[in-house]
């Protein structure tokens, strides 16, 4: 039986036109997510020192946790360290825009909010920025997922998802949890 | 130096045999095609179910 190398050059060709129908479907449906409903890789560059963070006018402890800045915008700032977050609690409101802020000062970490498309590494020497909206309310976990040591499987935080009407921050734009430090 | 079969046709000791040899690989292509193009519509159809069930739904970011 002699074989018809057209025929096999034929289908080959018609297997490739399929396989690159499908890639473009699905570079369109990624294009559709980010064009549409703005759902991008979280790709913040700022750079920040890891040894004084603590020093840094953003990061201190008294800014750490959501705040309501004076525009309006909703913003949480948080350090991970070895092995916990710093507050370990966020509250937030649902359906408002919000700007998650995270540094480190000692090894990678990487967190997630369970539920959510928040996802994100944090490397000593940058703030990692996401920005979001949560749709549901409740209490969502938020382990680092990044091994980051010993402790790592104990590193986890809350972040508490309130109605709007529920948010109340305080006079000074402060919002925390209600068992927060 | 051993003679070793090289084609299916080698295998086929007579005409009868090798008639229906040609029948039955004269169909496989398509039969691969098939099976092929069902596996990757399944697998395409499962990336677009997380897509709109679970990775939409999850919200914005950026």
């Amino acid at each position: 039986m002699a074989i018809d190398e057209q025929a096999i050059l034929k289908s080959e060709l018609r297997w490739a036109a399929v396989v690159a129908g499908i890639v473009a479907i699905i570079l369109g449906a990624i294009l559709y997510a980010a064009l549409s409903h703005h759902m991008n890789p979280p790709s913040n560059r700022e750079f920040i020192d890891p040894k004084t963070l603590h020093l840094s006018p953003e990061f201190t402890e008294e800014n750490l946790g959501t705040r309501v800045d004076p525009s309006g915008r909703v913003v949480a700032r948080l350090i991970t360290t070895q092995f916990k977050f710093e507050p370990n609690c966020l509250l937030l409101p649902a359906n408002t825009d919000v700007t998650l802020r995270f540094a480190s000062p000692d090894v990678i970490h990487g967190i997630l909010i369970t539920g959510t498309n928040v996802n994100t590494m944090v490397v000593p020497g940058y703030v990692a920025q996401v920005h979001t909206r949560f749709t549901k309310t409740g209490d969502l976990l938020m382990p680092c997922h990044e091994y980051c040591g010993l402790g790592h499987s104990q590193m986890i935080a809350t972040v508490k998802v309130v109605p709007p009407e529920q948010f109340r921050p305080d006079a000074t734009g402060r919002a925390r949890c209600g068992d927060d430090r | 130096m051993t003679a070793y079969p090289h084609t299916l046709h080698d295998y086929a000791t007579d005409a009868d045999e090798r008639e229906r040899l040609e029948a039955a690989m004269d169909g496989a292509p398509k039969g691969a095609v098939v099976v092929s193009g069902i596996a990757v519509a399944l697998l395409l159809l499962c990336w677009f179910l997380i897509y709109a069930l679970v990775f939409l739904p999850r919200g914005t970011v950026g």
